[in-house]
């Protein structure tokens, strides 16, 4: 249970990192912070009942992308900022390095293994996101049925 | 405004947006409101990943003579970063453009401002080594090893500045960061301090590593826009390769 807070915790304040690697707004850290650290905490909930690493990283990045959706609109700034700041803990990077690392040094059961894992990681994030980004179009389509001009995204 | 000046100041925010990072499609969407705000006529716009093509087709509107009646501009995009700050004021002048229709002046004179405006080098830093230490942390990492990983990203963070200002191949570049981050670890590992390469290894790896470009362009590809997609795929995966060599060269040299 330790481990899992300590993982939460590390995640979101690694995500900050990022998020000043990526020059956003001290004003939106703090948003940046709590969504990571929720993203994350539903990705370890999942993954302990699934045991899916696509189920898992596809609730987690809906529940992300639905997240930056809601502060966009709040804050008044495209949702990429959040979204993008969001899914960073998600993101398959280390297995991504280790499926080259294995392809380099000839190791096929590695290369295959981290390999699917990284695909799948990947693909359910790109769903989750897709899958609420399409509800977002669907809302909006709805709303600006009567307006000819609708505002910038 | 000049229908010509129109499509260049709408591919002048186009451009930066496409090197302030973000997604073609809301490039593309940006650039075809901005011209749409003045002109009520057919616009085409196509973005990759590093180019821009727009095409508009004023012949049905009112325009002013001896201007052609389609006007076609493209863009090349040579390098990408991520700078929220910029694609944020970007976004709201796109905006303010649409509703208040300025002059071409004004709006160079807002881009070149917003251009201004860049991070200060401390906060780079921090973002370098918070990201190093966490990422270390949380792959299993202990505190030792996000320390070590930290002081390694602050080397990587002054050796980047260099080697990008040196090369242009980013393939190399990168190389030679992954190279760098691997001797590190090594040395460390080789050191009586009781650390855990691996762990050193993917706190720094995450800094390098396109692990989001690799997620954005599986979602391009869901998405539809599928050239733009193949291209940031087979580029992600190119760069994960190239680290991958990278480290794995300091590991042969240093046979651990």
């Amino acid at each position: 249970m330790l481990s899992y807070v300590i993982q939460i915790i590390s995640a979101s304040l690694g995500s900050v990192g990022f998020a000043l690697l990526f020059n956003l707004r001290r004003d939106k850290i703090p948003y940046v912070t709590a969504g990571s650290a929720i993203g994350y905490c539903i990705y370890l909930m999942v993954m302990h009942f699934t045991a899916s690493t696509l189920i898992a990283n596809m609730a987690a990045a809906m529940f992300c992308t639905g997240l930056a959706e809601i502060y966009a609109r709040w804050r008044k700034a495209p949702t990429t900022l959040f979204l993008m700041s969001h899914i960073m803990p998600l993101v398959p990077g280390g297995s991504l390095f280790y499926t080259m690392r294995s392809l380099v040094q000839q190791d096929q059961d590695a290369f295959t293994a981290y390999g699917t894992d990284t695909v799948l990681a990947a693909m359910g994030i790109a769903v989750g996101i897709l899958a609420i980004t399409s509800v977002r179009y669907i809302i909006q389509s709805y709303q600006q049925n009567d307006t000819a001009d609708s505002p910038v995204k | 405004m000049n229908p010509e000046l129109v499509v260049r100041s709408a591919l002048d925010i186009g451009e930066e947006m496409l090197i302030s990072g973000v997604e073609t499609v809301r490039v593309e969407d940006t650039i075809s409101r901005i011209c749409h705000s003045y002109y009520d006529c057919r616009v085409d716009v196509t973005s990759y990943m590093n180019a821009i093509f727009v095409s508009m087709d004023i012949s049905g509107c009112d325009h002013e003579e001896g201007c052609p009646a389609i006007i076609t501009q493209t863009r090349r995009v040579l390098s990408t970063t991520n700078d929220f700050s910029v694609l944020e004021d970007l976004n709201t002048l796109s905006r303010y453009i649409c509703s208040h229709h300025p002059e071409y002046e004004e709006i160079c004179e807002r881009i070149a401002i917003i251009k201004q405006e860049t991070p200060g080098p401390y906060k780079l830093l921090l973002g370098y080594i918070m990201s190093a230490s966490f990422f270390a942390v949380m792959f299993g990492g202990s505190w030792l090893d996000a320390i070590c990983s930290g002081l390694i990203a602050v080397c990587i963070f002054f050796l980047k500045k260099n080697v990008d200002r040196r090369l242009d191949n980013q393939l190399i570049r990168i190389f030679i960061l992954a190279f760098a981050c691997g001797v590190g670890a090594c040395l460390l590992h080789i050191s009586p301090i009781p650390v855990q390469m691996d762990m050193i290894m993917i706190g720094n790896v995450m800094l390098l590593i396109p692990g989001l470009a690799l997620t954005n362009s599986l979602r391009d590809l869901m998405t539809g826009d599928i050239v733009s997609g193949t291209l940031k795929l087979v580029n992600s995966l190119l760069i994960a390769v190239f680290i991958a060599c990278g480290f794995v060269l300091s590991m042969m040299i240093f046979q651990v």
